[in-house]
């Protein structure tokens, strides 16, 4: 029987500094967990065992021969699988990429990879990350590691479950409008989508690029800002990427939230489940007994984000996904006999139900007719709620809401995409405005995990993850 | 119905079966009506300020030609093979 490996990324790391274990045999637990939870949970789609024994193999004869090795050199990662990893099929959990292989590593891949990271493999998401519980896969569902008879949230769920069900140390997942951290909220792992621009998007398949971001699921908040630290940074390959330092995040995590000014979303409060509400409250004394002035703010805005967003992004899928054509690669139905026929079958049968969905989402919401009532407004609404947010981080250091309105729901149970997109309303905001926020396990409600978000300045990462760990001491 | 789903399916290059119509009008119809429900803002808000970054306009490595065709579902001498474009079905 092997012995259980450290729970999370950093302890791994320091264990396997020590010498207690070799990054093999750390791979090796992370696949042997898998090979026990897999056939339950799916959250992989793809697993690469041969590939991440031997990039285990490399750090430990690196260790061997006295090589100076980056902090998560051996620690065992899952790559969501909408993000391209070279040699490795992605999927983006659609027919249409079922048997794509990129010929590049996405840039956070490859950092990871430059620091050591075995890749274990990929991990399910609803397609192309149109969804919140993962149950849009064209490969089938996955399942909460907490209560395999609920979703994990979506549309990172696969990444989530993963890390949850310690499969993976830590994942890296992407958040459009709370991909990263409603899922985290559900599976009850800690769950960060960083400042827009913060992490390279380079290699990342576009759902909606105004607000795509990579995120990081991982068991702990030190682990995140660790995760962040490695893959953070400008890239040329990303005209958005960011020219700004992301060191010094780690250790500035311990900080405690002395002084710090926190602003409770009233609305969030409003709108929550009964048991994530009281959680909610009990985050607030729990700051305030740690020296942060928590403050009521009121955002009424926050139920005209909601549909909002919605039409943005959809409008940003309908025009990106129209690369799928069946021309350069994806599905291609092979009996088309016309270029205008090779396009439209390859797509209507690439493409799943909810895809189809929100391309035509879009598709309306650009039309001459609709226009101005729809994409216009919400471009309006996107531009005022982003500088109401700006006006209150002016005041506040941080905001303090759920990252969920409920906790996680039952496999199966019949929702209207309508009353599913709702999923999203306390993680719109800040995808909205581009500005990071986390999602951290704090409590229960009927011993399913709820997750309390915070969201924070552009590029004031370090500040989120102070208030995080406040609340992950008091959840332990 | 103020909108027709063959034509917006049409437009997104996406052909429906009556069952998907059908059901997909009703999605759409209900999403609009809660679209309806979005307030405009009271004042236009300024945008944040963010300087743009052009980058240096240089020459540099791409793909080789062998590794982008590889995902091609058809391809001849190093060229993506199409149906006819001109002269089969006509645009719609």
């Amino acid at each position: 029987m092997r012995e259980p490996i450290p729970d999370s990324a950093l302890a791994l790391s320091r264990a396997l500094s020590r010498r207690e274990l070799s990054a093999r045999e750390a791979a090796l637990a992370c696949l042997s967990r898998m090979e026990a939870r897999e056939d339950e949970l799916h959250a992989f789609l793809t697993v690469t065992r041969e590939e991440a024994l031997a990039a285990a193999d490399r750090v430990d004869s690196r260790r061997a021969a006295g090589e100076e090795l980056p902090p998560l050199a051996g620690v065992p990662m899952a790559v969501k699988d909408n993000l391209c990893t070279r040699g490795v099929r992605t999927t983006c959990g659609s027919r249409m990429l079922e048997h794509f292989v990129s010929p590049y590593d996405a840039t956070a891949v490859a950092r990871l990879r430059e620091a050591g990271c075995p890749l274990l493999g990929k991990t399910n998401l609803d397609e192309f990350a149109m969804g919140c519980d993962t149950g849009a896969s064209a490969f089938g569902p996955t399942a909460n590691p907490v209560d395999p008879a609920r979703v994990p949230g979506g549309s990172s769920g696969g990444s989530a479950a993963a890390v949850a069900a310690r499969e993976a140390l830590f994942a890296l997942g992407s958040d459009t409008g709370g991909s990263v951290r409603q899922p985290a909220a559900l599976c009850g792992v800690v769950g960060l989508r960083p400042t827009y621009g913060r992490i390279s998007r380079y290699g990342l398949t576009g759902f909606a690029p105004s607000f795509d971001q990579i995120g990081l699921l991982t068991r702990t908040v030190e682990d995140c800002a660790a995760v962040l630290e490695a893959v953070a940074g400008f890239d040329p390959r990303d005209a958005t990427s960011a020219r700004v330092f992301s060191e010094g995040v780690l250790r500035a995590v311990g900080e405690g939230v002395r002084g710090l000014t926190i602003a409770l979303v009233r609305e969030s409060e409003e709108e929550a489940s009964p048991g994530v509400r009281r959680e909610l409250l009990r985050a607030v004394r729990c700051l305030e007994s740690r020296g942060a002035r928590v403050d009521e703010l009121s955002l009424p805005f926050l139920r005209d984000m909601l549909p909002a967003y919605h039409i943005l992004a959809a409008a940003e899928a309908s025009s990106n996904l129209a690369r799928f054509d069946g021309v350069r690669y994806g599905f291609r139905a092979p009996e088309a006999v016309s270029w205008q026929e090779l396009i439209r079958e390859s797509r209507s049968r690439g493409f799943g139900p909810e895809v189809k969905r929100r391309i035509l989402l879009g598709t309306l919401a650009l039309t001459k007719e609709r226009y101005d009532a729809c994409y216009g407004r919400a471009s309006r609404i996107r531009a005022a709620t982003g500088a109401a947010l700006r006006e209150a981080l002016a005041r506040f250091d941080l905001l303090l809401l759920p990252a969920s309105p409920e906790t996680a729901w039952r496999r199966g149970e019949k929702r209207s995409p309508v009353a599913l997109y709702r999923s999203d309303l306390f993680a719109v905001p800040a995808s909205m405005a581009g500005l990071p926020a986390v999602s951290v396990p704090f409590g229960a409600e009927q011993g399913l995990p709820v997750g309390m978000q915070l969201v924070g300045r552009a590029f004031e990462e370090a500040a989120l993850l102070r208030a995080a760990r406040a609340l992950e001491e008091e959840n332990a | 119905m103020e909108f027709s789903i063959t034509e917006i399916a049409q437009l997104a290059n996406l052909r429906l079966t009556k069952e998907e119509e059908a059901a997909l009008a009703v999605d759409l119809e209900s999403f609009l009506s809660l679209a309806a429900q979005m307030r405009e803002p009271e004042e236009a808000a300024r945008r944040a300020e963010l300087p743009s970054v052009l980058r240096q306009d240089r020459e540099q490595s791409s793909l080789p030609q062998e590794e982008a065709l590889q995902n091609a579902p058809e391809t001849r001498d190093g060229c993506f093979v199409l149906p006819r474009a001109i002269g089969g079905e006509s645009h719609a």
